[in-house]
């Protein structure tokens, strides 16, 4: 019975419940405690509300975007060019990492390549509708270095996975011979 | 004429039909990503207002020897097998700095969290090959930690 209503609430819930049992236990150890963290949390809730607010409309906007427009452009042959255009897509995604994974093995059998893969998935960090909220917590300035630094390793992770898987298979070839 | 006319409404009609879908599926999906969120979110906060208030500060900078590579190799550790939103992962990061910890570990805990993924490791070598999968996760666990060094370095220059 109980594993039905688990399974029918999403792990967040479980998780706020669970936060909600430990307060409770805190009341019977320490109550001031309790009222002392509820004040702190209220004002770290206030805090973000504006910056937690623009992030889902952001995220609204970006939800525009279909993943199968994603998909068409991955599949799409354009050279060089193409590095970039998959790390621009990969900031574009969103949703869970999880669920980008049937799509990109989709990919792999049109003929993108390991490092391509995982340049877009490493370029999936930059989050483009949380960036309000990181530079709220962190400043533009540091925001803005790791967000180049992402946006650079997207492509040395390519090419370094890439390199790796095609000296496996070079190996896998070899041996065969 | 009147047929033009129709014909005109009826693609017009079918165009607004299209641009409401949109409108609708984008509204539905940010509102199952905020009712998935939320928990999390008030959850999180809710654990970092308590353990702020019963852990010491200095405990927890403790942790951290102030040698780059090792903290940033913890960062790297504790982002790599946490999962979820990286809306969470600022939250926390953000919090940890008003701790005194230092930026180097908090960088590379932010950076992990959103490119190492040992929790979906099983899927993602089940979907997309097992070799793909440990070589991406390893290469990007090492990233990020080159990337909180380089943050360090990029603002000490700065």
């Amino acid at each position: 019975m109980i594993t039905k209503y688990c399974k029918k609430l999403n792990a967040g819930w479980i998780f706020l419940i669970f936060v909600f049992f430990l307060y409770i236990i805190f009341i019977f150890i320490n109550i001031s405690l309790v009222f002392k963290s509820l004040n702190t949390f209220f004002q770290l809730f206030y805090r973000l509300l504006p910056v937690l607010l623009l992030v889902f409309v952001l995220i609204y906007l970006f939800n525009f975007l279909d993943p199968k427009i994603i998909n068409k452009y991955l599949i799409r042959n354009m050279g060089v060019r193409k590095h970039l255009i998959v790390a621009f897509l990969g900031i574009l995604s969103l949703g869970p990492i999880y669920m980008w994974y049937p799509l990109l093995a989709d990919t792999k059998e049109k003929g993108l390549n390991d490092g391509l893969i995982a340049t877009f998935l490493y370029a999936r960090a930059i989050k483009l509708p949380l960036l309000p909220l990181m530079i709220s917590y962190f400043s533009l300035k540091i925001t803005m270095i790791i967000t180049l630094l992402i946006f650079v390793f997207s492509f040395i992770n390519g090419f370094l996975v890439n390199l790796v898987m095609k000296g496996s298979s070079l190996i896998g070839e070899i041996k065969n011979v | 004429m009147e047929g033009a006319r129709n014909a005109r409404q009826g693609w017009m009609a079918s165009e607004l039909e299209g641009v409401m879908a949109k409108y609708k599926r984008a509204l539905s999906k940010t509102k199952n990503s905020f009712i998935q969120t939320i928990p999390f979110i008030i959850g999180t906060l809710l654990l970092i207002s308590l353990f702020n208030n019963v852990v010491n500060k200095q405990e927890i900078v403790r942790i951290f020897s102030g040698n780059v590579l090792t903290d940033s190799f913890i960062g790297s550790f504790i982002g790599s097998i946490m999962s979820g939103n990286p809306l969470i992962s600022y939250i926390i990061g953000g919090e940890l700095l008003t701790s005194d910890v230092g930026l180097i570990p908090i960088v590379a805990f932010l950076t992990a969290w959103v490119t190492v993924g040992v929790v979906q490791l099983p899927a993602e070598c089940k979907i997309l090959g097992k070799k793909f999968a440990v070589t991406r996760n390893s290469f990007s666990f090492i990233s990020s930690i080159a990337i909180a060094v380089l943050t360090y370095f990029i603002l000490t220059i700065l």
